[in-house]
C-alpha cells in the first residue's frame, strides 16, 4: 500500500453560484483498521479561506500547522488576511521546499478572493499547483470523485453543497458524513445542514475496511 | 504481539497494558511495566521498540516535570499530548521513534482525556483506542459495550472481557496486564490481571 493510502482520504471542493464548498471524508485509518470517525481534514485559515488536507495525516497536521503560522505572520505584518491566490502560492512554495523529501500531503484550497469571487486549487505533494474553475478532488477516493463530479456537475449552481452530498451519496469507500461548509459571501460561517442527513451515507460500524478487496 | 488499549469513562480514564519484555521467541520478563506515570494526572501507555520505548517516555516524562518546574504549573493533556506529537514529528525524517502512545490525563477544567499517538505522529484524541495486534480484539469489544459516562465498575468489566478476548484469541497472547487509571484524585496503578506469577524464591539450601 501506498503511503498515500496509509491513513485514507478523500477530499473534493467545488465552486457554486457565488460560493464555494468543500467537504471531506472524516475516517481516520491505520491501513484496513479504522481509528476514529471523527477526525477533521479541513482546516480554516481566515473567515473566507479554508484548506484541505488528504494524505498522510501526520504530514497533514504539521503542515497545517507551519500553514497557520505562516498565515498569522502574514497577519501581523500587512494587518490583513492573505489572499487564497497567494495562499496557494504559499502552499506551493512550502511544499517545493521538501522536493527531495517531501510531505505526503495533497492540499485542496478553497476560498472567497477580491469581490468574493469563488477560487479554488489543488495541488500534488510537491506543489504542482492546479487551478480548476468547477471542481476540484484529492485523496484516496480521488479517481471515483472525478467521475462522480464530472457526471453530475453544472456550472453556478446556487449552493454546492447539494452536489456535494449527492456526490457522497454514492461513494462507496472510505466515507463516514462529509464535513460540509458551505460558504456564502453573506454568511462565511460553518454551517451544516440538518437535511444534509439524508444524503449522507450512514456510517458503517466496521473496523476493518475491506471495500476494496 | 504487544497490546496497549485504553478508554475514558465518566471522570477518569483508563490505560491498560500488556506487561511482556519479548525478544524475538523468548520472554525477557513479565512484569515490564510500559504505562508511565507522567505527573500527577497524567499516564502514558506506550507500546513498539522497547529501546525506543523506554528512552522517548522518560524524555516525555523529564521535559513535562521541567516544564512544571520552570513555570509553576503543570502542563494539561492536549498540550503533552501535542508536545509528544511535536517530538515525534521532528525525529521522524531524522531517526523515527517506533513508539505507539496512548495519553490519558484528567484537567479540572475540561475532565478526562485520551490521545492516540501513531508511531509516525498521527495525533488525535479519542474515547476509545488500542494499539497492537490485541487491538483488533479489544477494539471490537469495545465498540460493542462501550458507552461514553462508564462507571469504573463498568470500564473494568469491559477492560476485562477485553483481556480476556485477546488471551483466548490471540495466538501469543501475552499472559499478564495492567490497569491503570487517571481522575480528579490522580494517576495511580489500579490494578494487575496475571495468569502467569513469577515463582515464590525457593528458600536457601544448606550446604
Amino acid at each position: 500500500m501506498s503511503i498515500f493510502e496509509y491513513n485514507g482520504s478523500a477530499l473534493i471542493a467545488m465552486v457554486g453560484k457565488n460560493c464555494f464548498a468543500i467537504a471531506s471524508d472524516r475516517r481516520l485509518g491505520v491501513q484496513l483498521q479504522t481509528i476514529a470517525t471523527d477526525f477533521q481534514r479541513i482546516y480554516k485559515i481566515h473567515d473566507k479561506l479554508y484548506i484541505g488536507l488528504s494524505g498522510l495525516a501526520t504530514d497533514a497536521q504539521t503542515l497545517y500547522q507551519r500553514l497557520f503560522f505562516r498565515h498569522k505572520l502574514y497577519q501581523l505584518r500587512e494587518e490583513r488576511d492573505m489572499k487564497p491566490e497567494t495562499f496557494a502560492n504559499l502552499v506551493s512554495a512550502i511544499l517545493y521546499e521538501k522536493r527531495f523529501g517531501p510531505y505526503f500531503c495533497q492540499p485542496v484550497i478553497a476560498g472567497l478572493g477580491d469581490d468574493d469571487k469563488p477560487f479554488i486549487c489543488t495541488m500534488d505533494s510537491i506543489g504542482a499547483k492546479e487551478l480548476a474553475k468547477d471542481f476540484v478532488v484529492a485523496g484516496t477516493a480521488s479517481e471515483s470523485l472525478y467521475g462522480a463530479c464530472e457526471s453530475m456537475y453544472k456550472p453556478d449552481m446556487v449552493c454546492s453543497i447539494f452536489s456535494c452530498t449527492y456526490i457522497y451519496k454514492h461513494k462507496v469507500l472510505d466515507i463516514f458524513g462529509p464535513f460540509t461548509k458551505p460558504l456564502h459571501p453573506s454568511n462565511p460561517t460553518e454551517k451544516r445542514k440538518k437535511f444534509m442527513a439524508s444524503y449522507i451515507c450512514k456510517p458503517t460500524k466496521c473496523r476493518l475496511d475491506l471495500t476494496n478487496y | 504481539m504487544e497490546c496497549v488499549f485504553g478508554l475514558v469513562g465518566n471522570g477518569f480514564a483508563l490505560v491498560v497494558a500488556d506487561t511482556s519484555a519479548v525478544h524475538s521467541i523468548l520472554v525477557h520478563k513479565s512484569n515490564e511495566d510500559k504505562i508511565m506515570i507522567l505527573d500527577s494526572h497524567k499516564l502514558l501507555g506506550a507500546s513498539g521498540e522497547s529501546g525506543d520505548r523506554v528512552q522517548f517516555t522518560e524524555y516525555i516524562q523529564k521535559n513535562v516535570a521541567l516544564y512544571q518546574f520552570r513555570n509553576g504549573i503543570p502542563l494539561t493533556t492536549a498540550a503533552a499530548a501535542n508536545f509528544t506529537r511535536g517530538e515525534l514529528a521532528t525525529a521522524l525524517r531524522k531517526s523515527p521513534y517506533f513508539v505507539n502512545i496512548l495519553l490519558a490525563g484528567y484537567d479540572k477544567e475540561t475532565g478526562p482525556s485520551l490521545y492516540y499517538m501513531d508511531y509516525i505522529a498521527t495525533l488525535h484524541k479519542i474515547e476509545k483506542g488500542a494499539f497492537g495486534y490485541g487491538s483488533y480484539f479489544s477494539l471490537s469489544m469495545m465498540d460493542r459495550h462501550y458507552h461514553s459516562g462508564m462507571s469504573v465498575e463498568e470500564a473494568i468489566d469491559l477492560v476485562d472481557k477485553c483481556i480476556v478476548e485477546i488471551r483466548s484469541r490471540l495466538v501469543v497472547a501475552p499472559p499478564n496486564f495492567v490497569i491503570k487509571i487517571v481522575d480528579k484524585d490522580g494517576a495511580r496503578e489500579y490494578a494487575w490481571r496475571e495468569s502467569i506469577k513469577d515463582a515464590a524464591a525457593l528458600p536457601p539450601t544448606t550446604a
